[in-house]
């Protein structure tokens, strides 16, 4: 598989600790990796709408809608669905000794 | 997910958060699902102890966001539960008094093709690499039943119980590393994965939090006090009687305590379940894991940060990398079209024959290495090895007469057998076919330096698998016996002018245990050294 190296994300500067300027830096880490996947992302939206005519290994052209399918990182913690770090609460069941 | 989902172990707070959620859920009908799921409100509500935020995929088109998440083999699996699971085993070994066996059984490893010998006890080693926990991986199972060997009737069930755990997660590990897969390999996954779940319930008394630990501690006391009072008033013949009994019943709520207390509920459990259906919609685990994408990080970032200037490296970075992958992919597009026959200028051509890399052709065959020097003949060859001249001239003219065609026959003449040159090796490039490939070959040098030290510490005299019979002989080992190198030698004929080299290896045979049968308990075939004669 190919590895394509499109962009380096940025660091925000950080904040004085104390909660509040915690929360801020939050929020502020958040809007800054969305608004590094809005660029990366920002040119695939008009064929994830409408499709991009793309050539097909059978020789005909075909029209493609791009999906994004995986985003990896270290851990489920880093799946970025707030910008926070949300860890779930699960439960796996045991089998009882006896 | 129910309150009844949560299940009795998942602590009160998941239960009070649940009915906030649906009271949350009951309030805001205005919300309808799309808006639910892609969050596309910026909504924190405090009060309801639940928070939505903006996800990083807002405005993004066809992005699904349950999908993107994919399980990890490396922090899943080697840096998460294999971690996990080593505290637990230590914890059983130290219950059980075995940690010293483990440790010297740890430490007692030889070499194999694609394996890395520790260097310390387990117990010596602080930090774990992504690395040494495959490699633990692969020696995991064998180490144990090696420590967990010689038992007593009370530890026949809990060995057996915690061996059956550690061989059904190595098992799931190995079926996942699979990079195609048929239903049978899924279903042998999920049958290893809930056979792991059924047993890991032997190490749950290891999972114990430091909160259950005083608990423990505080029920301990509260039991002791008014025992100690009580036995004071017996007569001392009965004290003993009195104080084992007390024993075993403080052991009973003790264990009773920690098992309603302890419970196997994080993150990366919980993620192997979901490897099944990611196989089954986006294919192989490993095209996925972390690991392969921390490999090109050298090459698309560090040696950009190394060529740049540091002033505003990102930038230099990217063009740096994207400039080498354009060459790159305008070279291939070049050399399709020269093979298709296009009509490209004279200096383009010269440049792609400049740039083509030469191609090296593999040879898989094996290769000795590393004479040694004060070797010539097969007295000195004998004396090299600690073997007496008889024995080798004996066993050199069995293995002519079984192994050899007639006109390639050694002489069966002592004499002129003693006085044929020799030449002593000291290792053994074997060619091994990488798992599930077909033509790529990982390269593993065998050492055998006979009763020579190595590295100025030990002999090392590696062990190789050798083709003794047919496929129907040594249950699963289809044929093959694992064998200790004792000397690798060639012998030199001169015979009518023309010279013949005999590329030998004298080797000692492990004896198989049950006949090769693999054991039912972990599964592995036992082998065990036989007295060299």
């Amino acid at each position: 598989m190919a590895i394509l190296l499109l962009g380096l994300l940025p660091i925000p500067p950080k904040l004085a600790k104390s909660s509040r300027a915690d929360k801020l830096q939050r929020l502020i880490n958040a809007d800054t990796l969305r608004g590094v996947i809005e660029l990366i992302f920002g040119p695939l939206n008009s064929a994830a709408w409408e499709g991009a005519p793309i050539d097909c290994a059978d020789g005909k052209i075909r029209r493609c809608f791009p999906i994004m399918s995986g985003w990896i990182a270290d851990h489920i913690e880093n799946l970025p669905d707030t910008g926070s770090n949300p860890t779930p609460v699960i439960n796996v069941r045991c089998l009882q000794k006896n | 997910m129910s309150p009844e989902e949560l299940g009795s172990r998942a602590g009160h707070h998941c239960a009070r958060d649940y009915a906030r959620y649906e009271r949350y859920e009951r309030e805001s009908p205005s919300l309808d699902s799309e808006t639910h799921d892609a969050a596309h409100s910026h909504y924190t509500n405090e009060t309801h102890g639940i928070k939505r935020g903006q996800n990083v995929f807002q405005g993004l088109v066809r992005v699904s966001t349950p999908d993107p998440h994919k399980p990890d083999m490396l922090h899943t699996i080697y840096l998460g539960l294999f971690k996990h699971m080593m505290d637990w085993i230590q914890g059983f070994l130290k219950r059980h008094a075995r940690q010293q066996a483990f440790d010297d059984a740890w430490k007692a490893l030889p070499p194999y093709p694609g394996f890395f010998i520790p260097k310390q006890a387990y117990r010596e080693v602080t930090q774990w690499q992504g690395k040494e926990m495959r490699n633990l991986g692969r020696c995991l199972l064998g180490v144990l039943a090696v420590a967990l060997r010689q038992l007593d009737s009370t530890q026949v069930q809990p060995f057996r119980r915690a061996l059956t755990c550690v061989k059904s997660l190595l098992d799931f590990t190995i079926m996942a590393q699979y990079r195609s897969h048929t239903p049978e390999t899924i279903s042998y996954m999920e049958e290893y994965a809930t056979q792991f779940h059924e047993t890991k319930d032997i190490f749950l008394e290891f999972r114990i939090s430091k909160r259950t630990q005083e608990k423990a501690d505080q029920l301990r006391k509260e039991l002791r006090r008014p025992r100690a009072q009580m036995r004071e008033r017996v007569p001392p013949s009965q004290r003993r009687r009195m104080r084992d009994n007390d024993r075993e019943e403080e052991n009973d709520q003790r264990m009773e305590l920690i098992h309603s207390e302890s419970n196997f509920n994080f993150v990366k459990m919980h993620l192997i379940s979901h490897f099944r259906d990611h196989i089954h919609m986006f294919g192989n685990i490993p095209m996925y894991s972390t690991q392969y994408r921390e490999l090109p990080h050298n090459k698309q970032i560090k040696d950009g940060w190394r060529r740049s200037n540091k002033i505003d490296a990102a930038r230099q970075i990217l063009s740096s990398y994207g400039r080498q992958h354009a060459i790159r992919i305008r070279i291939l597009n070049l050399e399709f079209l020269q093979r298709a026959g296009a009509d490209l200028p004279t200096e383009v051509v010269e440049h792609l024959e400049k740039t083509r890399p030469a191609p090296t052709p593999q040879a898989h065959r094996r290769i000795l290495n590393e004479r040694r020097d004060n070797i010539h003949d097969v007295v000195d060859f004998g004396r090299g090895c600690n073997i007496s001249p008889e024995t080798i001239c004996r066993e050199l003219i069995r293995y002519s007469q079984l192994s050899l065609p007639p006109e390639r026959r050694l002489p069966e003449n002592p004499a002129i057998l003693r006085a044929l040159p020799v030449e002593l090796l000291t290792q053994l490039e074997i060619p091994v076919l990488v798992f599930q490939e077909s033509g790529v070959y990982d390269i593993y040098r065998a050492q055998c330096t006979g009763a020579r030290l190595f590295c100025n510490q030990t002999s090392q005299n590696d062990c190789v698998w050798i083709q003794a019979g047919g496929d129907n002989i040594y249950g699963a080992l289809w044929g093959h016996l694992p064998a200790r190198l004792i000397a690798l030698y060639t012998i030199r004929l001169s015979y009518m002018q023309q010279d013949t080299v005999y590329r030998l290896a004298a080797v000692q045979f492990l004896s198989l245990v049950d006949s090769g049968r693999p054991s039912d308990v972990h599964g592995l075939v036992t082998v065990q050294l036989r007295d060299f004669t």
